[in-house]
């Protein structure tokens, strides 16, 4: 925490002593405008002064939806319909104007990146407080004050564009501070930051515990928080299924996942394509090096050799080079030196149309790729480029929808679907081209706990039929399930080799800053 | 190429950025006033001086580079269109005698490359070249609030200068968009190829993702700026706001020395 304890007293304003909760919800239902199901149904809760509430559950639950009720934003950003009522410290959410909530409540969003509104650290801690119109000088100590709360003070000349994740996320808190709310609201904190950086933001925000925040947390990930938090909410289908403190064991956490990974485990043995030869599939590089013009090399002189039939983990700070590896492997770049072989085919000479039908790329962000009508065209555009035929493309794309537990979706926009759906949807629309080569980029941002586990048995189906997986990914319980992981730093490969010795490893511990 | 401000620690960020949007003005203005080509490299070397002043001289070639070619434009289609007689340029006129270079008929196209036809040719490219060079200094070298809050300096109301802010950073993060969606096609087999007919027909493929990026950016955004306060008071205060020093004075006195004398060289002619 740094300096934190000795700054924290002066942002919390005193509470008021009459008032016995700090947010309070009464049989709220909210439905968002033009969607035929509920976000929230019937939901009461109320949450005290200075109480750290850790909110859970599978992903499209309504977590998001409920944090919404509570900063204002629904009503009054997203509109649909609204029954009961939320209310701050007494006063109903639907009758302040969202600059009045403001100052009592701060949010941090799960994007770091959308939330960041100007270029440079300073300017982005004192938007909150021009916008209150406090004088400059008054201004400048309160920036002062939050900078030196999160610990980012040596940061504040820098470029937001060349933060850390973990970084932006902090600075995020400082923009939030600084305008001296008692409640704050994190949405999935975790799923954002290297996991060397988990440890540190655990510390930090006890520290805001100590300064007498009111925090709520929406977080998937139970285990990591658990020790923060005094309460765990459990929103399963739009409803609060569970509230208990959090002495108590995470019963619901610990069992969800076992129970779907069964159903998943089962559905996909059937349906799942045919397996192949696993002897070509492999990946090379060759003493590949690669820099984009006019810059610093990327990666150097690299040589590695990826087996087909086995899930491998590229992990590494972000800005080590692994987008650009997962790049160089699906030929969209090619190497300034240097051979990579995918499939026995040199990406330097092939086409790009030969190398796609080859390496099938997820790509973080779904809305990337995200274009057609329904899930169903969005998922069969891979196999038409290929030029498949007609039948072919149908059952993959059923096959490649049952994988992903989409079949019922098949016919709906994929701009509808919660954000989660849309991840599975890229995932199915990647798949349905049966790639011998699999990258997945970050696959588990924002997931559950079930989803992980099925996303788990998803991989390991598709190495079981000889294929190649890449993940790229932060998360760590993702890293341990794979056969083997690459770490990269500064461009260079620093360790490979089977989970459990790499992650002992002091150098990979220090390349994360664990 | 470098799409937005990047932070440096040198003399011209420091500036107030009314001054550089003086400049700006000046140097544009200047541009079209200066009546020669030679004038006008001497122009882009003093802005490429301050660009290497700034540390920003490597990307700003890059970005000079990218004008490149518009201005090549400009340059042949002047040189190819220009009547034999030579046409009146507007603050310039020619030098020398009118010669015939080149002549050329095929049928009713005519290609006809006079020593007048060239002289404008060269300058309208060079008076381009003139125009953005200053704007990429600028452009890198101001912080896009810093822009914003001189705008509203100048009664401009807030929310247009932010947005107009907004719009200067954003634009490296939509450039930033475009390549990641195109690459995300590519991978799943769409032919991006050279070809502009084949590009348009796959336009749509590339579009509609961007569209779906930018809206769930600009929800973010609002969603950001609402969560922290954005438009609760009419009388917004600026913490970091440049101040408007000695140098500040300096520059805009030499820029406005320059724009008068690039006036008063002009009125005789």
């Amino acid at each position: 925490m740094l300096k934190g304890t000795t700054v924290a007293h002066r942002f919390v304003p005193a509470a008021s002593p009459k008032l016995t909760s700090a947010l309070r919800i009464e049989r709220l239902s909210f439905r968002y405008a033009r969607r035929r199901e509920w976000a929230l149904r019937d939901v009461s809760l109320e949450i005290g002064p200075g109480e750290c509430v850790l909110i859970s559950g599978p992903s499209g639950g309504g977590k998001t939806t409920l944090l919404r009720c509570l900063n204002g934003l629904v009503p009054h950003l997203y509109q649909g319909q609204y029954e009961g009522k939320a209310c701050i410290f007494g006063a109903e959410v639907s009758m302040l104007s969202v600059a009045a909530i403001a100052r009592r409540v701060g949010t941090v969003f799960q994007n770091p990146d959308g939330q960041m509104l100007t270029s440079t650290v300073e300017s982005e801690v004192a938007f909150g407080v021009e916008n209150l119109g406090i004088p400059a000088d008054e201004g400048r100590a309160r920036c002062q004050a939050a900078l030196e709360f999160v610990g980012i003070t040596h940061l504040r000349h820098r470029a937001v564009g060349t933060l850390s994740g973990g970084e932006k996320q902090r600075l995020a808190i400082a923009g939030t501070v600084v305008m001296r709310p008692s409640i704050l609201l994190l949405d999935e904190p975790l799923s954002n930051i290297d996991p060397g950086g988990v440890a540190e933001f655990l510390t930090h925000l006890s520290g805001l515990r100590q300064a007498g925040f009111t925090i709520v947390i929406v977080e998937q990930r139970v285990r990591q928080v658990l020790g923060v938090a005094d309460r765990i909410i459990w929103l399963e289908d739009h409803a609060i299924v569970g509230d208990e403190r959090a002495s108590s064991s995470p019963a619901r956490g610990a069992s969800a996942p076992s129970r779907e990974a069964a159903a998943n485990g089962e559905s996909r043995s059937r349906s799942g394509p045919p397996r192949l030869t696993p002897t070509d599939s492999a990946v090379e590089f060759e003493r590949v090096s690669f820099r984009y013009p006019y810059g610093p090399d990327v990666l150097k002189k690299i040589s590695l050799a990826l087996e087909a039939g086995s899930w491998v983990s590229v992990i590494g700070r972000n800005g080590c080079g692994k987008t650009t590896l997962a790049k160089l492997t699906s030929g969209l770049l090619r190497p300034t030196v240097g051979r990579v072989t995918v499939g026995g085919l040199d990406t330097s000479s092939h086409a790009a149309r030969a190398l796609c039908a080859v390496v099938g790329y997820v790509f973080q962000n779904p809305l990337h790729a995200l274009h057609a009508a329904t899930v169903k065209e969005e998922v069969a555009f891979y196999p038409k480029n290929l030029h498949w035929g007609k039948n072919e493309i149908e059952r993959s794309v059923d096959a490649a929808l049952a994988a992903v537990r989409l079949c019922g979706q098949g016919d709906e926009s994929p701009f509808v679907l919660s954000g989660g759906e849309q991840q599975r949807v890229a995932i199915a629309s990647v798949i349905s081209g049966h790639p011998r080569v699999l990258i997945l980029d970050e696959p588990t941002l924002g997931m559950a706990e079930p989803d992980l586990e099925a996303l788990r048995l998803f991989i390991a189906t598709l190495t079981a039929q000889g294929r190649l997986v890449i993940t790229i990914t932060h998360d760590l319980e993702l890293v341990r399930c794979s056969d083997r992981v690459v770490v990269l730093s500064e461009g260079g490969v620093c360790a490979e080799g089977p989970p459990t010795p790499i992650l002992s490893n002091a150098l990979v511990a220090e390349v994360f800053g664990a | 190429m470098q799409a937005g401000y990047l932070p440096r620690s040198s003399f011209i960020h420091r500036l107030n950025p009314l001054t550089k949007i003086v400049w700006l003005c000046v140097a544009g203005a200047v541009s079209f006033l200066v009546p020669r080509p030679s004038l006008l490299v001497v122009m882009l070397v003093i802005v490429a001086a301050l660009a290497a002043l700034a540390r920003i001289g490597r990307p700003w070639l890059v970005f000079m580079r990218a004008a490149l070619l518009p201005a090549l434009a400009i340059s042949v289609i002047n040189i190819l269109m220009s009547p034999y007689h030579g046409e009146r340029m507007l603050f310039a006129s020619y030098s020398g005698e009118n010669r015939l270079l080149f002549h050329q008929a095929w049928g009713p196209l005519q290609l006809t490359v006079t020593a007048f036809g060239l002289q404008k040719g060269l300058l309208l490219g060079l008076r381009w070249l003139g125009l953005v060079a200053p704007a990429g200094v600028f452009i890198y070298a101001t912080r896009p609030e810093d822009f914003a809050a001189a705008l509203s300096r100048l009664r401009i109301p807030h929310s247009v200068a932010f947005a107009a802010g907004a719009a200067l950073r954003l634009i490296p993060v939509l450039i930033e968009d475009i390549v990641t969606v195109i690459a995300a096609q590519r991978a799943r087999g769409l032919q991006w190829d050279r070809r502009l007919i084949s590009r348009a027909r796959v336009l749509p493929v590339v579009i509609v993702p961007l569209i779906g990026c930018s809206i769930r950016r600009a929800t973010d955004m609002a969603a950001a700026m609402e969560t922290r306060a954005y438009g609760a008071t009419a009388h917004r205060t600026s913490c970091y706001a440049p101040q408007f020093r000695v140098a500040d004075a300096c520059a805009v006195g030499v820029s406005l020395a320059v724009l008068l004398a690039g006036i008063v060289s002009r009125m005789g002619t």
